[in-house]
């Protein structure tokens, strides 16, 4: 999927907001209209009082069947998540982006399908376009829920970083604290790496060391290649503040978790990173 | 541990099963009869309107049936945030907290089979932190039996009881199924759990030679799923080094482990870890 293609996608879904406003809105004052006349009327040769009550039904059978229909598009948005799960992102791809096009009277469908679509755009590596489709999410008018935009602004300053943009991505995270109580665990997880990154490429080494043992923390709790990065990133950040034993511990855990070999290969800025041979990896023991 | 012994755990699967009978489809059923009925039986008053008691009534209905399912999803999602958080304090090693989120979380029916699934693993993993392995090896025997929980989560249970059989000293048990499970397909991420559960085993039982067979692919394969419970295995594969002689290599897979794991720490988990822990320098962690 291109940014361009994502942009496009954000757009229709600003204008579908607006339509299921105004169809809310419509079916809402029928009903209550409905409900209030044909209540107050008497039931007369013109049928005026049916008439408003069965137009009333009506609004209110449209209603319901739209409701269910969004409720099928949640529930295609579930689905796809168990493709990413499986690492099928094609099939949860086209998935979604149908999901988007489709009408519903409802936000919460379409703004789960879109950051679903974010993090398999994020997946495939087409970064622009979960770019803005996080862009697109964080800026809509009473968008989605507060814990959903605060994974969206850290998928979208990973995406920056990732484009090379290091402003955009700090002031994606700007708003989010590391170590505030309103972050849950699995949330501190993904923002770690990137704030470090943030932290190191404006140069504040300071930063990036300070509540050390907390980071180690939760750094110990990531996957081997992304652990492997936050030690090598930490290791790099003591070595600028003359931590000089802090930063070839960090480093030897660094090469035990990934080699540090690989993440200077996989990772530009860490290409600095002395190669040491240390572990039994790269001792030649095995 | 009161919670821990037999009877509290069948307690608690017996209050967090979801009760099936009342689904909220049959809610939404009887509701719509009832509202018919009203409107019907009210509906024309003398006058030729609609009685505003049968209206009002009929609303009432509607909306009581609504808050109903509005009720029942908060529950749901309090029991969801109450396991969330005790998954993140386990992780976090703060088993104090862990126990009062997961107590909390398991005192009404839970209807997603994940999140009681993930409840009960928390649960074991409680009772193994106490020591308490043959409670655990009972969850997990409960979540096979009763098919708790999805797929990944099963599979996970299959592994975790055959550790706590070979933590019991059910060597006999734990082998069969170590044996069984050797056959099955699993992914990547399970295997490396599965294979240190057997390295531990082989550890264990003086099967020194078979631990560290394939030890290149056994380590590649630790590094790369375990993370940072790599250093478990890298200080079993130092205690089946040691007893082979092999003492250098012995010396730096103890270094490996400690770097990733305090030496007390692993000694704690494994006691064959105290010879190994007791020969070789281990890495000091600098504050």
């Amino acid at each position: 999927m291109s940014g361009s293609e994502a942009h496009r996608l954000i757009q229709s879904m600003r204008r579908q907001f607006l339509l299921a406003s105004v169809t809310r809105s419509t079916l809402l004052v029928v009903v209550a209209l409905g409900f209030v006349f044909g209540s107050m009327w008497r039931a007369d040769a013109n049928y005026r009082a049916e008439t408003m009550w069965a137009i009333s039904s009506v609004a209110a059978i449209a209603w319901v069947v739209l409701t269910f229909y969004s409720v099928r598009q949640v529930r295609a948005a579930h689905q796809a998540s168990a493709f990413i799960a499986s690492g099928r992102l094609d099939l949860a791809e086209e998935r979604l982006k149908r999901t988007l096009r489709q009408f519903s009277l409802y936000r919460n469908a379409k703004l789960l399908a879109c950051h679903h679509l974010a993090v398999v755009a994020h997946g495939r590596k087409s970064y622009q376009a979960a770019a803005e489709l996080c862009d697109g999410m964080i800026s809509l008018p009473g968008g989605p829920s507060v814990a959903t935009l605060r994974t969206c602004r850290i998928l979208l300053a990973d995406c920056r970083l990732l484009l090379g943009d290091v402003v955009a991505a700090r002031d994606a995270i700007a708003p989010l604290n590391l170590q505030g109580s309103e972050l849950n665990l699995a949330e501190q997880l993904l923002l770690l790496p990137i704030e470090l990154r943030c932290q190191l490429t404006a140069e504040q080494y300071d930063a990036a060391c300070e509540s050390l043992p907390w980071k180690l923390k939760r750094a110990e709790l990531l996957d081997s290649p992304t652990a492997g990065l936050v030690h090598a990133l930490l290791a790099v950040a003591a070595n600028h503040i003359g931590r000089s034993r802090m930063a070839d511990f960090l480093r030897r855990r660094a090469d035990l978790y990934h080699g540090l070999e690989k993440l200077a290969e996989e990772h530009d800025f860490l290409r600095d990173l002395a190669p040491e041979a240390i572990s039994a990896d790269n001792k030649g023991l095995i | 541990m009161e919670q821990f012994d037999a009877e509290q755990i069948d307690r608690r699967f017996d209050a967090t099963a979801a009760r099936r009978d009342f689904r909220q489809g049959w809610y939404a059923l009887i509701g719509f009869g009832i509202v018919l009925l009203l409107m019907q039986s009210w509906g024309e008053g003398d006058s030729g309107r609609p009685s505003v008691l049968g209206i009002l009534l009929s609303w009432c209905v509607v909306f009581g049936l609504l808050a109903s399912g509005w009720l029942r999803a908060k529950r749901q999602r309090q029991a969801r945030q109450n396991i969330t958080r005790a998954w993140e304090q386990v992780q976090l090693e703060q088993w104090a907290e862990a126990e009062e989120m997961l107590d909390a979380a398991m005192r009404r029916p839970i209807q997603s089979d994940s999140d009681r699934g993930q409840a009960f693993m928390l649960l074991a993993t409680l009772a193994e932190r106490h020591g308490r392995y043959d409670q655990a090896a009972h969850i997990y025997e409960r979540l096979l039996i009763e098919r708790i929980g999805d797929g990944y989560q099963l599979q996970q249970a299959q592994l975790a009881i055959a550790n706590a059989k070979l933590r019991n000293e059910e060597l006999t048990d734990a082998v069969t199924l170590l044996n069984h499970l050797e056959k099955i397909t699993m992914p990547r991420a399970l295997a490396a759990v599965y294979a240190l559960i057997r390295l531990y085993q082989q550890v264990f039982m003086g099967h020194n030679e078979d631990a560290v067979a394939e030890l290149s692919e056994r380590r590649s394969l630790f590094r790369r799923f375990l993370s940072t419970k790599a250093g478990y295995a890298y200080g079993l594969l130092a205690a089946a080094l040691h007893r082979l002689g092999r003492h250098d290599e012995a010396a730096q897979y103890w270094l490996d482990a400690t770097t990733l794991i305090p030496a007390q720490k692993l000694v704690a988990e494994y006691g064959a870890l105290v010879v190994p822990c007791e020969c070789y320098p281990a890495m000091e962690h600098p504050q």
